[in-house]
């Protein structure tokens, strides 16, 4: 080997060297001002995997977030209630929490809100996990999901600055700055302002294009709920109003969330079609997220219903 | 494959090691494989594609050689019309199909990528042996690697026989020096990629692709940062390119030189894809006649074909045709205005290098949009400017995408005007440790990973 080989692959060395410990060294930093954050979506899965203790838990994706009205939950159950429904997320996010979550400790109820179409393949539900990346190594259900992200994430996460990719805007935002919504103050609750009666309501088209069911998650949510039962937590499994109800719509996925609800003996309460929300532009942000009124109204409905399913709430 | 994969990562880290392992001999071959292996990672059936025009202008090459007179002309003619048949089958079938009333059946077809690079490199080839400017090339493998050398294959630069051909014949010595600058180049490259380019990319495609429904102030915004996009992605690749093959020892042309630092549409095309502009001069505007014809309206007229033919080099779509017949006007307008002798002070020249940013940015919408429909409706409301603005869901995006176009323009701009102010930076090994550490770790921090496509692959 030639002197100028064994310089370059000393330097080269060296330089390796310099990256790792740039790499430990700045992921300490990162992960200190992480868990700094008083607001926003790591917020809230902090939150859930670390020291949530609450009794009345809601998970799902931004119906979830933007309709459970947890703040009014809290006051008229008299519970400790939080709301850890990410926006954007899927059961492939809500599995691993729930399991952290109940690794951790016993709470009285769960809310999963599931949407008619969860069960539906979406490539971008994949890339969403990547909000798990700084919970590298939290605990191994976490570190099977992240291995389901696309790119080879979880091999990329070996980097410790990699998992705080593209977040240290959001850390500054939810830390020093204002806040995104999601603190410890709206108990995780996230509510959009703004009605649909300005406008015409435009009925959104069910283009679903190919049918693909997700195998990934028809097999978390089994697991979920088995889970859920042996660990003999209460579970409302919920889907929340819609403007136009589809209901004579022929929805594969629905069915068959319906059949496997039905199966696994699951309260399941749809009001998808109900008539008390539907048409209703005072209450929609769009045409299935409902604005902060029409989220406290499902909330107080919700909250109605749910001594027919659980005697003591 | 992707220079932004981690595949790419261990097939350099190979090759460049068998590279200077192997005897000098061998090289050749070692790098042909490798280049085969990296196109074929795409669609592996278009080396086929390939492998045609290879055939062909090798032999062209040799023919054109050893012809004389009248003969010579027919084997380059006959090599030409092979290239651009490639290009008007596999590019252009469709859209000329479209046009004329789809007189023909559609052809589903996938263009094979980076084909108007190589056609363009291999046509360049058997010009400059017509012209006696390049010896016709003997070695068929040798040729092949010409055509297909993996850092330059899929996006240029588009290189020229007499720059590139002789550098597979010469024994490259292992270089500290020249590995540690490759390097450096590369990393460059991965910087602008995966923290510029990928990361405006967010916010511009969310953004254009809901154009219909988006403000003036909000397209506005994502038509400039479109310009640095296309910027930084394009170079960035070109950053790669040349980085990779000086790592062996061989020398790229430069395709970049702080364009939108231009004070004129002229100059940001002497600065913009250097490797294409001078092609299009070497080939097309001299050989009409360049600015040496009889009248002003004829160079005109040469301008305007020249960029015609670019627009349609970049994509067989009506847009780029009037991305580039803008282009091209703007070069007749500016051409039409007299020039003063005396040197701008600093005032003006930030005045026309923003007049002619702002010049660029509107043709870039015709390059942005999907249609000619789409790219009048955007212009119309950058126009208006009318609000509301959209900074993206979630906003950091946004503000991340601002950062980084400042960071580029202000090293941009200390290179162009005040170079000597590296001087008063440290040089010590430690201070450039210090650096690489640093640019490793902002692409860690803020790299966009999702190994998303160049936009010049598809030209």
């Amino acid at each position: 080997m030639s002197k100028k080989v064994k310089t370059l692959l000393v330097k080269l060395l060296v330089l390796a060297l310099a990256l790792i410990l740039a790499d430990l060294a700045g992921g300490l930093v990162l992960k200190y001002l992480f868990n700094k954050q008083r607001s926003g979506k790591y917020f809230t899965t902090s939150h859930a995997i670390k020291d949530g203790k609450e009794q009345v838990l809601i998970f799902g994706n931004s119906h979830a977030a933007q309709h459970f009205d947890a703040p009014l939950m809290a006051k008229i159950l008299s519970k400790s209630v939080f709301n850890f429904g990410n926006q954007g997320q899927s059961l492939l996010y809500t599995y691993p929490l729930v399991k952290t979550v109940l690794s951790r400790y016993q709470p009285e109820l769960i809310i999963l809100n599931l949407d008619y179409n969860e069960l539906r393949y979406d490539p971008t539900d994949y890339e969403r996990l990547a909000i798990l990346l700084p919970y590298y190594h939290a605990n191994s259900v976490i570190d099977s999901t992240i291995s389901l992200i696309p790119d080879r994430a979880a091999l990329k996460a070996k980097s410790h600055l990699y998992r705080y990719n593209s977040t240290l805007g959001y850390i500054f935002l939810n830390t020093y700055g204002h806040s995104y919504g999601k603190s410890m103050e709206s108990l995780g609750y996230d509510p959009v302002e703004g009605d649909m009666c300005a406008g015409t309501v435009n009925r959104e088209e069910a283009d679903m294009g190919k049918i693909a069911f997700d195998k990934n998650k028809i097999d978390y949510l089994i697991k979920l709920i088995s889970y859920i039962q042996s660990k003999q937590v209460k579970l409302l499994i919920t889907t929340t109003p819609l403007i136009e109800a589809h209901e004579n719509e022929k929805n594969v996925y629905k069915e068959k969330l319906l059949q496997l609800l039905t199966k696994m003996n699951v309260n399941y309460l749809d009001y998808g079609s109900s008539a008390e929300f539907k048409g209703k532009c005072k209450l929609f942000h769009d045409t299935s997220h409902l604005n902060a009124t029409g989220a406290a109204q499902w909330t107080k409905t919700l909250l109605n219903d749910l001594p027919k399913y659980f005697d003591q709430f | 494959m992707l220079f932004n994969s981690v595949q790419f990562i261990f097939f350099f880290i190979t090759v460049t090691t068998l590279f200077y392992v192997l005897p000098h001999k061998f090289r050749w071959m070692l790098l042909l494989l490798s280049s085969c292996y990296f196109y074929m990672a795409f669609v592996p059936i278009y080396i086929l594609i390939l492998g045609f025009t290879i055939v062909i202008d090798y032999f062209a090459g040799i023919y054109i050689e050893n012809s004389s007179g009248h003969r010579r002309k027919v084997f380059l003619v006959v090599s030409l019309i092979a290239n651009i048949s490639v290009l008007c089958v596999f590019k252009y079938y469709n859209f000329i199909n479209d046009n004329i009333g789809s007189v023909f059946p559609y052809l589903a077809i996938l263009l094979p990528i980076g084909l108007s690079f190589h056609t363009f490199q291999a046509m360049s080839y058997t010009i400059e042996v017509y012209r006696g400017n390049q010896k016709a090339e003997r070695n068929f493998g040798i040729y092949a690697l010409f055509v297909m050398f993996y850092p330059q294959l899929v996006a240029g630069p588009i290189e020229r026989p007499q720059n590139l051909l002789h550098q597979f014949h010469e024994k490259h010595e292992f270089s500290l020096g020249r590995v540690s600058s490759g390097l450096k180049q590369m990393l460059i490259g991965f910087l602008k990629k995966l923290v510029i380019a990928d990361r405006i990319g967010i916010y511009v495609d969310t953004i254009y692709n809901n154009s219909a429904t988006q403000s003036g102030q909000s397209l506005a915004c994502a038509t400039i940062f479109f310009a640095f996009q296309i910027y930084c992605d394009f170079s960035a690749y070109s950053d790669i390119a040349i980085g990779a093959a000086r790592v062996m020892g061989f020398d790229l042309m430069k395709n970049f030189n702080r364009p939108y630092l231009a004070t004129s549409v002229s100059q940001f095309w002497r600065r913009w894809h250097i490797s294409l502009s001078t092609w299009f001069k070497d080939y097309v505007y001299i050989p009409l006649g360049g600015s040496k014809v009889k009248s002003k309206v004829l160079v005109y007229r040469n301008l305007l074909i020249v960029f015609l033919i670019s627009g349609l080099w970049h994509g067989a779509n009506w847009t780029y045709v009037v991305w580039g017949a803008l282009n091209g006007v703007l070069l007749i307008i500016e051409s039409m205005i007299p020039k003063s002798s005396k040197r701008d002070n600093l005032i003006k020249t930030a005045l026309k290098t923003i007049f002619t940013f702002s010049l660029i940015c509107i043709t870039w919408v015709f390059f942005r949009a999907s249609n000619i429909t789409d790219a009048i409706s955007i212009l119309g409301k950058i126009i208006r400017f009318e609000g509301p603005f959209y900074p993206g869901n979630p906003k950091d995006h946004f503000y991340y995408a601002c950062v980084a176009i400042m960071a580029l323009m202000f090293f941009e701009f200390i290179t162009e005007y005040k170079p000597h102010l590296y001087k008063l930076l440290p040089n010590t090994l430690v201070a450039r440790y210090c650096y690489y550490t640093l640019v490793a770790m902002i692409i860690m921090l803020f790299g966009v990973f999702s190994e998303g496509q160049f936009i010049y692959f598809q030209f």
